[in-house]
């Protein structure tokens, strides 16, 4: 006999399938959240067997009373990419010799890392990169260094810190060369990762510094990790790009590296920029002429505290402390003008 | 006679149509966002791992940023909330105190505790503020600045600290918060990988019950108080489900004022968080800037992104008392409601994009009108049943229908928590976690909705003021909550209102 439904019925047997999916979905979600957690847990326990069985032999080994080989004794077959994980949680705080054992440690599982910097996963592919770029260089550079062409802009930042991690000046013309792909990050950010490179960077950075075709925010962040280098041959390239660029973070940079490396002969390529419209360009010439200019270039120091940007005013009273002219500041201080305030305050940073 | 009745029943008939309209397009947004955040919340994950903490915290090219806690009437608080501060891992940080003219001990606390001294500090912008009393330095943290300036509000009390700002970023916190250490490295983490991030919030979690010692969350616990378990949960939903989700979708709209950081000149540009001096005042001003930031950054043709980074966290204790959540979620719904009033402009505007398309109108229609909507609905329900036009049987369904769908989103949202970030360590947490998605939908949402209706009201009324807000202080040692048996560190507790103005 068929059944016959009524609009009510229709409606229940509907909401009554909902509730029975909504139900399922309920079961099925917490039921997943239990799976997850047991299986969290299961893994914290493996972690927590291999760390004990590891822990105490890695040590001796970093303090060179064991050898490799008898860590490798206690991986067992499956667990080697375990193993490449708990070495790159020492690797990231160690440098020089220790990490050289790290790597003689990490070198047999290596070659399993090695397809996953292939992995259609670009988070995968960041970690694989990591792990060959802290402990597989120079081994596995050409890896490293092909990742920084890498689709995924986390792949080839992931590259371009390992290799700058490294502080092999080999590897900076390759990571300069990629530099155009990473202007989204901050400057600031990116010169510093150069500047871990160190001192053997400077000529491929100068070299960028000084190329007019590269483009503006690529030289400023050459021209800061320079500074942050305290390369002194980079202050006469900040000079020529002073007379030729107009981009104000290019400005500001070279503005920065001359006052960080530059001296007197540097200053009348400064002064200009004292009056520029710009208010940051401005400011950063204040502080630049603090660290290259002479006793006549104090009293432009003084005008510029009184500058109508307050940022101006306060680089300019931090470049008159710098440059020693204390009794300036303190006549400030005392003037009761708009920016006595000013003056106490510099003077007080430096307890004056 | 017969007409009329026929036309109510009609209209009933509608009504309750539009209802279920309602309900679907709210639960089906919340199952979107939340299917968007597990999505990338387990991509996140993966990111962080690829990422070193350590080295971005080492390097020299991480901006500094200056912290600015507004605390009014913060007595119990502020001297543990500034050590939690101070403890913070980041290269280059200072914090700005701001005593908002409290009434209390707040300032003769700070300055026994911090060794004070008068210090001079140039303003380098002229957000309009209530009169600066005295700024104070700290002898023992030359990093810690203590702003002493007459009562205007919490908004009022943060332009004060933006004005005083020297560094590029500045982190808006709740003074009665505590950051956890790597907290700012985490938040700051936009900041460097896209230049043109002007803003990004960060996560609050819910500190009744969990076990403070030194400035310092410890050990994580469940409340023991019903009140703080729902929140808890609501928590978990709002920002894992809720803002991951529209943070990816690019059109984040809330960053909370317990914990966000941004652009100081960005933030200037735009003319600083509204209050009564500036703009005039809101109890949202947190949501009110976000959304202002949006129009700003689109009018001027600002390249930007506003962000939500789901691990950096902040803790903070929240109502365990009816009196005090009702206060709470009448003024969220307030400020809300007036953000979204004095930026009417945008909605469905195409100059603001995904912005007046997409955001505006969910938190206006869903999340705002659409409470009126909700509340009468239960109201046309039960006219509906005791007219006989629907059966109990089909009433029953339906209801059981929304409270299930609200369990799935619930337990979704303890998924993103164990997918993620696994906070609560014990299994009994989770049987807890469940149990209280099951139980919130007896009572406690509908007790929201109408407290946040009347936030509604009150915002259409023009009604101002923070209402109170019962402060036991950061227990040194032990679980805290009724019932813990642990007392908090300052035996009375305080009596806050944020922000008289």
């Amino acid at each position: 006999m068929p059944l016959n439904f009524g609009l009510g019925e229709q409606l229940l047997l509907l909401l009554a399938i909902g509730i029975g999916i909504l139900m399922l979905f309920a079961l099925g979600f917490a039921g997943s959240v239990v799976l997850l957690r047991l299986h969290h847990q299961r893994r914290a326990e493996k972690w927590s067997v291999l760390e004990a069985r590891w822990e105490d032999v890695i040590l001796e080994m970093l303090a060179e009373d064991r050898d490799p080989s008898t860590v490798h004794a206690l991986v067992a077959e499956g667990e080697e990419l375990f193993c490449v994980s708990y070495i790159m949680r020492y690797a990231r705080r160690l440098t020089g010799p220790e990490r050289e054992r790290l790597q003689d440690l990490a070198r047999p599982y290596l070659p399993l890392v090695v397809p996953r910097a292939q992995h259609r996963d670009a988070r995968r592919r960041a970690r694989a990169v990591r792990t060959l770029g802290t402990l597989g260089l120079p081994d596995y550079a050409d890896i490293v260094a092909a990742a920084l062409g890498d689709d995924s802009p986390l792949v080839s930042m992931v590259a371009a810190r390992a290799l700058a991690g490294s502080k092999d000046p080999d590897y900076v013309a390759p990571v300069l060369d990629h530099l155009d792909r990473f202007t989204a990050w901050s400057p600031n950010f990116l010169a510093s990762m150069l500047a871990s490179i160190g001192a053997g960077a400077t000529p491929a950075l100068r070299a960028v510094l000084a190329d007019a075709k590269r483009p503006p925010e690529v030289r400023a962040v050459a021209a800061t990790a320079l500074g942050y280098l305290n390369d002194l041959a980079g202050g006469d390239i900040a000079v020529r790009v002073l007379a030729q660029a107009s981009d104000r973070e290019l400005l500001a940079a070279a503005l920065r590296l001359i006052g960080r490396v530059g001296h007197r002969d540097h200053r009348s390529a400064v002064l200009p920029f004292l009056t520029a419209s710009d208010f940051y360009v401005r400011a950063t010439a204040a502080s630049a002429l603090g660290n290259v200019g002479d006793k006549e270039d104090l009293e432009l120091l003084r005008i510029a505290c009184e500058d109508d940007s307050r940022w101006v005013a306060i680089h300019a009273a931090r470049a008159l402390r710098d440059a020693g002219d204390i009794d300036a500041l303190q006549q400030l201080a005392v003037s009761g003008g708009p920016r006595a305030t000013l003056a106490l305050q510099v003077l007080s940073e430096v307890g004056g | 006679m017969t007409g009329v009745v026929s036309v109510v029943l009609v209209l009933l008939a509608a009504f309750n149509g539009l209802v279920l309209v309602y309900f679907v397009v709210l639960n089906t947004a919340y199952l979107l966002t939340s299917l968007i955040a597990f999505r990338d919340i387990r991509r996140y994950v993966e990111r962080l791992k690829s990422l070193d903490l350590g080295e971005l915290l080492s390097s020299e090219g991480i901006p500094p940023v200056t912290i600015i806690a507004p605390a009014y009437n913060e007595e119990p608080t502020c001297v543990e909330a500034a050590h939690s501060l101070l403890s913070l891992e980041y290269q280059r940080f200072e914090i700005l105190f701001v005593n908002d003219g409290s009434r209390d001990n707040t300032l003769s606390r700070m300055q026994e505790a911090f060794d004070l001294v008068p210090a001079a500090r140039l303003p380098t912008a002229d957000l309009a503020t209530k009169r600066i009393r005295k700024v104070y330095q700290s002898k023992r943290h030359p990093n810690l600045w203590v702003i002493d300036k007459e009562n205007g509000g919490k908004a009022d009390a943060l332009n004060s600290g933006v004005n005083l700002c020297v560094t590029p970023l500045f982190c808006a916190v709740d003074a009665d918060s505590l950051l956890e250490r790597d907290a700012l490295t985490r938040i700051v983490r936009p900041f460097l990988e896209d230049r043109r991030t002007i803003a990004a919030g960060g996560v609050i979690r819910i500190v009744n019950g969990c076990t403070v010692s030194e400035a310092r969350v410890t050990e994580v616990r469940f409340p023991r108080n019903w009140w703080a378990r729902f929140q808890v949960l609501e928590y978990l939903r709002s920002f894992l489900a809720g803002r991951m989700g529209w943070s990816v979708l690019d059109a984040t709209l809330i960053i909370s004022g317990a914990f966000g950081v941004f652009r100081r000149e960005t933030v200037v540009a735009a003319g600083g968080y509204a209050s009564p001096q500036t703009s005039g005042a809101t109890v949202g001003e947190d949501m009110e800037l976000v959304v202002r930031l949006h129009r700003y950054c689109r009018e001027h043709k600002i390249p930007y992104r506003i962000s939500f980074v789901p691990d950096p966290v902040a803790w903070t204790e929240c109502p365990e008392t009816l009196r005090v959540l009702a206060r709470q979620r009448d003024r969220w719904q307030r400020g809300m409601a007036e953000s979204l009033m004095r930026h009417r402009r945008m909605l469905f505007n195409p100059r603001y994009g995904r912005i007046g398309w997409l955001a505006y109108p969910y938190f206006l229609f869903l999340e705002t009108l659409g409470l009126l909507v909700e509340i009468v609905g239960y109201g046309a329900f039960v006219l509906t049943m005791a007219l006989g036009l629907v059966s109990y049987l089909h009433a029953a369904a339906f209801l059981m229908a929304a409270f299930v769908f609200g369990m799935v989103l619930s337990i979704a949202a303890v998924g993103l928590e164990e997918l993620g970030f696994r906070r609560y360590p014990r299994v009994s947490d989770l049987v807890r976690l469940f149990v209280v998605a099951a139980v919130e939908n007896f009572g406690y949402r509908q007790l929201i909705s109408l407290w946040r209706l009347h936030g509604l009201i009150s915002a259409l009324r023009g009604v101002q003021g923070w209402g109170e807000m019962t402060r036991k202080g950061f227990s040194p040692s032990g679980p805290r909550g009724p019932g813990s048996g642990q007392a908090p560190l300052d035996r009375s507790p305080s009596t806050r209102r944020t922000g008289d103005g």
